[in-house]
């Protein structure tokens, strides 16, 4: 057990079946129908019990083999990534494009072990600057520019 | 000649000023993105799908040819300078590309990469002018049945392409086709799996899944890696290949021309195949053989062309039935479906202006590249030298703002930011997402072609073995099992990847 703990397989595997459990108990409220009228859970139900087997046999399989183990990651850079994104969209419509596409290009930067205060602070502006000329400007977007046209 | 009357149409649509212009901007951009470490051409057409959307059909379509080149060329020049492969067939031009620019021959690599797909981009719109009339008319004969199997036939060849385990592959584009079908259901007017969000009525939509799991999956993974192990660009040397090598890459751009062309028009992931199985036959005619693996110009040569001209011919399934037979086609087609026209056979005779169009769109993005492209080539190379702690932020706002330009939507934005940590999740799970997201693109169609043709045999589902078409597809599919079953295959197929 305490190698499948690293296996990338046995982990795709549950991942997989996760997804196929999910579907089924999501699909319960769908009619399932006959092959003739196929309801709307039909299909999806098949897909389902695919998905969950398949999964089961990826996982067990895993267990029988020597496969690869996941990689180690850090959490760093899916951290700031999705933060910088969710602020994206927190802040579009409410301070305009420039001061969220430069924030984004800010707070993404943390992502990186490499960056210097100096240098994101001037890549933040001029990507705000770039993103209004482009889009708004440019290709005539509908969206705030500026905090004062929101 | 009927072809020429064809394709004179598609000029006609397509060589205008605004659009010749559009298409160099395509192409500029996606240079810009493509020529980005691990960044490979399908999330540089994604990234870039949004900036399309406020344009006329064919505008809209010449400009994504632009950027479908452009990216492809980016790819090699990082294939070619810096040995980082942004996806399967870019692998390829690394073995020789790479060597080649090692011994300071980079420019004679690039020179031909970009000439080589040139004269297969050309040869390729030949062929799909010449073969897409008759095959549209053969299309006109399928029917639900013949459609379902054709689609099992493009998924079966999908995941033995795929690198990895094949059974995983399955998994992902069974997950695929799931998540093709949350939204509406057509028949009965259900939504499925939206837990009520209406902004999910629709279904999910095409750009963040792509943007997410390809683009966005990418940098996080990148940015993982310690700075030393990206490498510096090589230098480029003079762009002329010399006489010799200029008579040792024709022949093979031609033999790669001819092979790509062949591979891609078969339905079912043939343009993948195409730089490998173009890499093998330059190995095994080559009079060279004994630079093979320290830089021989056939092994650029060969592969580049091949993987151009079926990626040319890969159209003719996509515009005749309809079925995207590589994940870069099923971004092609969501961007199609986006800009209202359901590629099929349809299209042909309803707006031949579109369909000629596109065949003749692609070669102007051919030709852009190698007139304006390959001369800019050292201001590509001066990007790979920009660090990536600048890049990537700018990207990632790019991603942000086109997603959200789709319908000014903040909801896709968040859609995007979930499926970029699923697609960390697959990487680091050593699962590929190429077919997932053909699985994706499908879903809908598969589900809707199965209902019919059970509707049409009185739930019989023995109707997919009765038809004859059908039955051959289904025959192929269960062969290409059987070929990924046997030990010997498995061998190579493994020996190539690792390639």
């Amino acid at each position: 057990m305490s190698r499948a703990f690293y296996s990338k397989d046995f982990w795709s595997g549950l991942l997989f079946m996760a997804f196929g459990v999910a579907t089924m108990l999501l699909g319960r409220a769908y009619e399932i129908g006959s092959a003739t009228s196929m309801g709307p859970g039909w299909f999806p139900m098949i897909l389902a019990w695919i998905l969950t087997g398949m999964g089961l046999l990826v996982a067990v399989r895993s267990l029988a083999m020597e496969g690869e183990n996941i990689p180690t990651g850090v959490l760093r850079p899916q951290l700031f990534i999705v933060i910088a994104i969710l602020l994206f969209a927190v802040l579009v419509e409410r301070t305009g494009l420039f001061i969220a596409a430069a924030l984004t290009a800010a707070v993404g930067s943390l992502a990186s072990r490499e960056s210097r205060p100096l240098e994101v602070l001037i890549v933040a502006v001029m990507v705000g600057l770039a993103c209004v000329g482009i889009f708004i400007y440019g290709v005539g977007q509908p969206i705030p520019a500026w905090f004062w046209n929101v | 000649m009927d072809i020429l009357a064809n394709l004179s149409l598609g000029f006609a649509g397509a060589f205008t000023p605004t659009n010749l212009l559009l298409c160099l901007t395509g192409c500029l951009l996606g240079t810009l993105i493509g020529v980005l470490p691990g960044i490979g051409p399908l999330a540089t057409i994604a990234m870039l799908l949004p900036i399309t959307f406020g344009l006329d059909t064919l505008g809209a379509l010449i400009m994504l040819a632009g950027i479908y080149y452009g990216a492809q060329y980016g790819g090699s020049t990082t294939a070619i300078l810096v040995n980082l492969p942004g996806e399967t067939s870019a692998a390829v031009t690394c073995i020789e590309g790479y060597q080649m620019a090692r011994r300071g021959r980079a420019g004679a690599a690039l020179a031909v990469a970009a000439l080589g797909s040139f004269v297969a981009g050309c040869f390729g719109t030949l062929v799909v002018a010449g073969f897409a009339p008759i095959l549209a008319l053969f299309a006109e004969k399928f029917r639900s049945p013949e459609y379902f199997s054709l689609m099992v036939f493009g998924l079966v060849a999908a995941v033995i392409l795929a690198q990895g385990s094949p059974l995983k592959a399955v998994c992902m584009v069974v997950l695929g086709l799931l998540f093709g079908l949350v939204g509406t259901d057509v028949q009965s007017g259900i939504t499925r799996f939206t837990f009520d969000a209406p902004d999910l009525y629709d279904g999910i939509d095409f750009v963040p899944v792509a943007i997410g799991l390809f683009g966005l999956a990418e940098i996080m993974n990148n940015l993982e890696k310690a700075p030393e192990n990206r490498s510096i660009p090589a230098k480029i040397g003079s762009l002329w290949p010399t006489a010799e090598e200029a008579k040792l890459a024709l022949p093979a751009v031609l033999r790669g021309t001819g092979l790509g062309s062949l591979l891609g028009i078969l339905p079912g992931g043939g343009a993948i195949l195409a730089s490998f199985a173009a890499y093998t036959l330059e190995k095994k005619v080559s009079r060279s053989r004994a630079e093979f693996g320290t830089g021989a110009i056939e092994g650029v040569a060969g592969p580049e062309s091949a993987n151009n001209s079926a990626a040319q011919t890969s159209f003719i399934p996509l515009l005749t039935l309809g079925i995207p037979s590589t994940s870069v086609m099923a971004v092609m087609m969501g961007a199609m479906m986006i800009q209202g026209i359901a590629p099929g056979s349809a299209i042909i005779n309803d707006r031949p202006e579109i369909f000629w169009g596109i065949v003749v769109s692609m070669w102007i993005g051919n030709l852009m590249l190698v007139v304006i492209n390959l001369p800019l080539i050292g201001v590509w190379v001066s990007l790979l030298r920009v660090p990536y702690r600048i890049l990537f932020p700018c990207i990632l706002v790019l991603c942000c703002v086109g997603t959200y330009g789709i319908n000014t939507s903040t909801f896709l934005v968040v859609l995007m930011a979930g499926f970029a940590v699923l697609g960390y999740v697959f990487i680091k799970l050593g699962c590929e997402v190429a077919p997932l997201l053909l699985g994706f693109v499908l879903g809908p169609l598969m589900e809707d072609n199965v209902r019919r043709s059970l509707v049409l045999s009185d739930g019989d589902p023995l109707v997919f073995l009765e038809r004859p078409i059908s039955l051959t597809l289904l025959i192929s599919a269960v062969l290409l099992v059987l070929l990924i079953v046997l030990p010997q295959f498995r061998r190579t197929r493994d020996v190539a990847f690792q390639e």
